[in-house]
């Protein structure tokens, strides 16, 4: 039994079956209970482990769907539209879910029915088990107005009016019950009844392919082995589409029910089992921790999130294509075993702001220029490398506006020789941003040769704030 | 002196089975300062290492205008390869697309690698030089590293050797250790000669220090020219010169009188 603090008193959060034998159901004030029986096993509410568990159950059902989604604090929805077949029918599919559950410790209550809002009435306020399509009304009928789960005020409204089962609604019409309680109530009578449906929203994106081997044993790490089939299975289905991979996840499913998720990016649409299994096993071997067997696994799952059309191979005609194939392949590996993270390209933004116009993102995604690259000119104007943050220096300028005479910088003094300066660069006060001050760019080189990018932030005089001076980069 | 032959020819042997000396069959890169070619033999050999040292921090920019302009100078659809440590990006800053765009290096097909460590950065940097689709490949490593010798060396230049890469190891605030580059070069920056005074175009000081199967070095001023993508001598700093453009039109009127005679 748990108990949380719910409107300033300490009440019952949730109760097993024993405790709810005695009379303690949830929602009763803990004190009322502990005066109806004496010696009572507590503990704290934990609704953020409370859901982990949930979450962790979910990605175990991952098994029997890939559609699954959350309702907190205690449902867990399974789209199973064409899946159950793979378990020889519905009622197959449920018991095998309440018997691994129940080997794990957990008490269950299952619905399978048309609709999500259906399968959760039934499950939560009805007998639960298999609703049959010509059985709908027959057993909606039976299920109590709350299953419709409009809120507490209009559950008040409708026991007021007399209502109490849902087959006081059947015979009625729609419309002056809309207008009465609200359209969400006759929205929610539709979908229990399965006349109209709304999707589930996956926890996790959805695979456009997928293959997948069970273990009739759990099996320790053998994962090559079974990777060989696994990617041939999947390309060849990605072959039958004409469609290549760029994104992938590799499953494992430990027989205790942890799932290990290892993902792969590709930079160009992929079909060849061998280089996905080499990437793959790149991967594996970059990992930090490596895989935990632990019991072993009992099913692997590849699969698909993302995929391109495949470009017919073209190949020995143009070396040049040849070449981008292969700085692609490069890019592939080095991101497989490095991280996508670490193997990076560049790209131009539209904003006049030095730092945010040059941005490194990872190579494998999908972020475009939204400005063109500097052209080449007479002299640099940008920098080659830049500081963000952009280091502070003390600064001795000749005249409050001018450039620089000399400034320091690490410890280290510099004299400046020329100046070009200055190029005025706004605020861009459509952004919503602290950064509100005017900046005044200056070229600077110094005595040795060395060429700077400083700038002053704020104008002397004008403002509050004291002015300063930044290092935003350094010229070749 | 029995011995001393004997050596020699031991030598020579080395030498024929060392990979490095086997280079220039695959196209040489000029650096488009014509006595500078010269002295390379025209220019720095693809499918090989080269070593350009920042002997302070402060001189990262120009050895990677120097890396950066030869790495211009190769075909434009074969992409820069640059691996940084994450480091290196804290201590120097980050890699300025426009900077490189400037200089001509299409900074959209640049590569960038960071990595954690030089150990990571050597492997980066073998598996980079084998691929046949890059042109330039910089590796940035920073500091003294035991990692850093003749074994990781002929490493690189092995994995290169094949194709039409060229590698360049940038080496900051580092020590010089035996290796398998053809040529090492030591790249300061250097006071601009802009006509007008103001901060002009990328100047540095090129010194190079070694040429494998040539003796022949020198110590040059060279200035990258961002308009024509080569480097070049520029004009002669200190005491201010008439504009070139000014210099160039009193030449021209002269040849006009010349003609008019």
């Amino acid at each position: 039994m748990t108990v949380a603090k719910r409107s300033n008193a300490l009440r019952i959060a949730a109760a097993d079956a024993a405790a709810q034998r005695l009379g303690l159901h949830p929602g009763l004030a803990f004190t009322d209970a502990k005066l109806r029986v004496a010696h009572i096993e507590v503990v704290e509410h934990d609704a953020a482990a409370d859901l982990a568990l949930l979450e962790r159950i979910a990605d175990w059902g991952d098994r029997y769907s890939p559609i699954i989604a959350i309702e907190p604090p205690d449902m867990i929805l399974f789209d199973i539209t064409g899946v159950t077949h793979i378990f020889g029918g519905e009622a197959e599919l449920v018991a095998d879910i309440e018997a691994r559950l129940a080997r794990q410790g957990f008490a269950v209550r299952t619905a399978i029915a048309g609709t999500a809002r259906a399968a959760r009435a039934h499950c939560r306020f009805g007998r639960g088990g298999v609703v049959l399509p010509d059985a709908v009304s027959e057993r909606v009928a039976g299920l109590p107005v709350e299953a419709l789960e409009c809120g507490l005020d209009i559950l008040i409204a409708l026991r007021r009016a007399g209502f109490l089962y849902l087959e006081d609604f059947l015979s009625r019409p729609r419309e002056p019950l809309a207008a009465r309680f609200g359209p969400e109530l006759t929205d929610r009578l539709a979908q229990i009844l399965e006349e109209t449906d709304r999707s589930l929203t996956p926890r996790r994106p959805v695979p456009e392919f997928l293959a997948e081997q069970r273990f009739a044993d759990p099996i320790g790490l053998m994962e090559d082995i079974a990777l060989d089939s696994l990617a041939a299975d999947l390309c060849g289905q990605l072959h039958r589409q004409g469609q290549g991979g760029r994104s992938f996840e590799l499953g494992f499913y430990r027989a205790d029910g942890k799932i290990e998720r290892i993902g792969l990016l590709s930079g160009q649409p992929l079909a060849d089992p061998g280089t996905l299994r080499r990437l793959f096993e790149m991967r594996l071997d970059a990992l930090a921790d490596p895989l935990d067997p632990g019991f072993g696994f009992d099913m692997m799952r590849l699969a698909v999130l993302a995929g391109d059309p495949l470009g017919p191979v073209q190949s020995g005609l143009d070396g040049k294509v040849e070449a981008s194939r292969e700085v692609s392949a490069l890019v592939d590996r080095l991101s497989a075993r490095f991280g996508a993270g670490a193997v990076q390209r560049l790209i131009a933004r539209d904003t006049h702001l030095p730092e945010r116009a040059s941005l490194p993102v990872p190579s494998l995604s999908d972020a475009r220029d939204s400005a063109e690259w500097l052209g080449t000119g007479e002299v640099p104007r940008r920098p080659l490398f830049l500081f963000y943050p952009a280091p502070q220096v003390d600064v001795v300028a000749e005249v409050p506006d001018g450039p620089p005479r000399r400034f320091r910088w690490r410890g280290v003094s510099h004299d400046v020789a020329r100046a070009e300066g200055p190029e005025r660069i706004a605020p861009e006060w459509w952004r919503r941003t602290t950064d509100t001050r005017t900046r005044d760019y200056f070229r600077i080189e110094d005595s040795e040769g060395q060429r700077f990018w400083l700038f002053r932030y704020g104008f002397y005089g004008r403002e509050v704030e004291p002015v300063r001076w930044f290092l935003q980069g350094i010229f070749p | 002196m029995d011995k001393a032959r004997r050596v020699g020819a031991l030598r020579q042997a080395l030498a024929s089975l060392d990979p490095v000396v086997r280079t220039g069959q695959n196209g040489l890169i000029s650096l488009g300062a014509g006595p500078v070619d010269t002295v390379l033999g025209g220019g720095l050999a693809r499918g090989a290492v080269h070593e350009i040292f920042a002997e302070r921090p402060a001189d990262l920019a120009a050895a990677s205008c120097f890396a950066g302009g030869v790495a211009a100078r190769m075909e434009k659809d074969r992409p820069l390869l640059w691996v940084r440590s994450r480091k290196a990006q804290e201590e120097a800053g980050f890699l300025y697309g426009h900077g490189l765009a400037e200089m001509g290096i299409a900074a959209r097909d640049m590569i960038l690698v960071v990595v954690e460590d030089v150990v990571e950065g050597l492997r980066v940097g073998v598996e980079a030089l084998r691929c046949a689709g890059l042109g330039a490949v910089v590796l940035e490593f920073w500091g003294h590293s035991r990692h850093l010798d003749l074994t990781a060396s002929r490493r690189l230049a092995l994995a290169v050797e094949n194709g039409a890469a060229m590698g360049l190891v940038l080496r900051v605030a580092g020590e010089p250790a035996p290796s398998a580059a053809v040529t090492r070069w030591a790249v300061a920056p250097a006071p601009s000669s802009d006509p007008y005074g103001l901060p002009g175009r990328p100047t540095l000081s090129a010194r190079l220090l070694r040429q494998r199967g040539a003796g022949a070095l020198g110590h040059w001023h060279l200035e990258w020219n961002h308009a024509t993508q080569a480097f070049g001598f520029p004009a002669l700093s200190g005491a201010v010169v008439a504009p070139v453009v000014d210099r160039q039109n009193r030449a021209q009127r002269r040849a006009g009188w010349a003609r008019t005679g």
